[in-house]
């Protein structure tokens, strides 16, 4: 682990729209082998984060560093052969099959290098990585939001990249799947070192699996570090302006973030 | 985790459909260069281009003639034509990730057709560096109505399908107004002209004509197949693109140029037909399904074919007369997309 590199750095970004600047000054750096969790209460900027860290949303502040070169300075392809995105899902126009959209995901290595390539490979791993090789003749407009999910992480993961970036790849898979996904991540960044950014609204699976957490409130970092350190009652109450309560998972030890119900006596005028 | 085996919605074989293309559209032009004054049954079709190709004179020398010099140029101009519109049409579709979506949605046949119109009403029917005028004028209202719609739907660099939707209903009926103006400036007989011309045509054609097309054609098409990666990726979403490599605006306004250029060839010899840019990448995707690497050449192949049939049907409809082959294309393709919408929505239901 000592050869860890860091892979993507942000230096002051600020980034937004037209009206409204939402990322107002984050820095931070991802070293290979690292899974990092982002969360944050709605509206805090963490969609508009990986947004702008793919460069879809222009910055207007700082600098983002991919392997030390300027994002900015990177060509669509070469982008897309370096990092790797899991958008949060839409429903599809077209009926493309589970596979023919695997396969958009080797796009960026459709390049005569790589035209003997072992592109059907790659697309069999991330289909049964994301136990989507059952479903790969399917008609993407049948599939199950879940399924959906799983294959918009297919498709990622076949481009096979040093960064991977997911925006909520939880949001729409039950329990067994949400576990399968993030043990997923957690094997692609420490066996294979990759540096993993992934936005998760589920603070509990996010502290079970990450190895470090960023605790977005504002367009601003609010603190980082191990989960254990990011996820204490004091922070959470003043980012997302709610009682919680947190306990050690007797399993993990990791910490478990649970609501804070207030009593019927303490909520006074409450129905 | 759940293993079921769902049976996959299997699409025809490509070499199949690719295949059963090829022989109709080779079909349809033996019958279509039968069809006129004088009928000429296929054997004689066959053996008049292969005394033309090979110099054997296996054909009397009228039959020789009509076909070669009346028949083929009319049957490649429909063969062109409709592979052109249905292109530009399967083009649109990626571009705006919606299957309605057609070449006239953006105005290229409205501003082609007010080109070609000002260009008769100039009365600059010549020749410029071998090109028609007609085609280039065509071409020129054609790219700058699209511009046009293109940049004021555009919002910082993005454009989004209601607003360019919108926009080209606004600019195409502007253009409407701007053409019958100048068609009600034109004589009488040739409003009469320019009314079939239109709805578009393939009599009278000459290869001079089937030489204009051909040119944009084929850097058209070529482009397209080419880009065939790119249209599959585009129609996932402008945002899913950039996230696969591919430069989202920059190939988007490539591509809405060269169906562009496909559009305004095809309306500047041949007028303006309608609903063939829609209905038959519609029709192919149905077939075959959404992958380019397939749509493409298929879509290419069955634009030739209907538009070969739907030139037979104009000169046969009618005993005695021929009408204009937009006015087929529009009726059969009405009724087709009223269909189509008749399905979807018994589909949403179930």
């Amino acid at each position: 682990m000592n050869d860890q590199v860091t892979l993507l750095e942000a230096t002051n970004i600020k980034s937004g729209y037209k009206t409204r600047e939402v990322i107002r000054d984050i820095s931070f750096k991802v070293r290979s082998g690292t899974l990092l969790g982002v969360i944050g209460p709605n509206g805090s900027g963490k969609s508009t984060l990986i947004k702008t860290l793919t460069g879809l949303v222009p910055l207007t502040g700082g600098t983002i560093l991919l392997k030390g070169r300027h994002l900015s300075l990177y060509k669509a392809l070469e982008r897309a052969e370096n990092m790797s995105v899991v958008p949060q899902i839409e429903q599809p126009a077209f009926a493309f099959s589970v596979r023919e959209v695997v396969e958009m995901g080797r796009h960026p290595h459709h390049l005569p290098k790589d035209i003997l390539g072992n592109h059907q490979t790659s697309v069999q791993n991330a289909l049964e990585a994301t136990d989507t090789a059952h479903l790969a003749k399917r008609r993407i407009d049948e599939l199950s939001s879940g399924e959906l999910q799983r294959v918009m992480i297919a498709r990622a993961l076949a481009q096979e990249t040093p960064v991977m970036l997911l925006d909520e790849p939880t949001a729409h898979l039950d329990l067994a799947h949400q576990q399968s996904i993030f043990e997923l991540l957690v094997r692609l960044s420490h066996t294979q070192g990759k540096a993993i950014i992934c936005v998760s609204h589920d603070l509990n699976l996010a502290a079970e699996y990450c190895d470090a957490l960023m605790l977005v409130s504002i367009g601003k970092i609010f603190t980082m570090g191990a989960p254990r350190e990011v996820l204490t009652a004091q922070n959470l109450q003043s980012v997302y302006g709610t009682l919680v309560y947190v306990r050690d998972n007797p399993v993990s030890g990791q910490p478990l973030v649970l609501p804070n119900k207030p009593k019927p006596a303490e909520s006074g005028d409450e129905s | 985790m759940s293993q079921r085996e769902v049976p996959a919605h299997e699409y025809q074989p490509k070499g199949f459909v690719l295949c059963v293309l090829g022989i109709l559209v080779v079909g349809a032009a033996i019958v279509s260069a039968g069809i006129g004054t004088v009928s000429i049954p296929p054997i004689d079709v066959v053996k008049a281009i292969v005394s033309k190709i090979t110099g054997q004179m296996l054909v009397d020398d009228v039959t020789l003639n009509i076909v070669w010099n009346l028949r083929l140029p009319r049957l490649l101009l429909a063969v062109f034509s409709g592979a052109c519109l249905a292109m530009a049409g399967l083009i649109m579709q990626a571009l705006f990730h919606n299957p309605m979506a057609d070449p006239y949605v953006v105005g290229a046949s409205s501003g082609a057709s007010s080109g070609a119109i000002l260009a008769l009403w100039l009365n600059v029917y010549g020749q410029w560096w071998g090109i028609g005028l007609a085609a280039i004028f065509a071409f020129a209202g054609s790219l700058g109505v699209t511009l046009l719609v293109y940049f004021l739907s555009a919002r910082q660099g993005r454009v989004q399908m209601t607003t360019l939707l919108l926009t080209g209903l606004a600019i195409g009926g502007f253009m409407q107004a701007v053409s019958t103006l100048l068609l009600l400036q034109l004589e009488s007989f040739e409003l009469r002209g320019m009314l079939s011309w239109l709805m578009g045509s393939f009599a009278n054609k000459r290869w001079e004509h089937v030489m204009i097309l051909v040119p944009y054609s084929i850097v058209g098409l070529t482009a397209a197949f080419y880009w065939k990666g790119e249209l599959n990726i585009l129609s996932m979403g402008d945002e899913a693109a950039h996230h696969l490599g591919v430069n989202v605006e920059r190939t988007k306004f490539a591509l809405l140029v060269i169906a562009t250029l496909l559009t305004a060839a095809s309306v500047a010899v041949s007028g303006t037909i309608g609903f063939v840019g829609l209905i038959v990448p519609h029709l192919m995707r149905m077939v075959v399904g959404p992958n380019h690497r397939v749509l493409v050449p298929s879509s290419i192949l069955c634009g030739g074919f209907v538009l070969l049939v739907a030139d037979i049907l104009a000169r046969k409809v009618l005993p005695g007369s021929e009408i204009p082959i937009g006015i087929v294309t529009s009726i059969v393709g009405c009724l087709f997309f009223l269909y189509l919408l008749q399905r979807a929505s018994k589909k949403e239901q179930v």
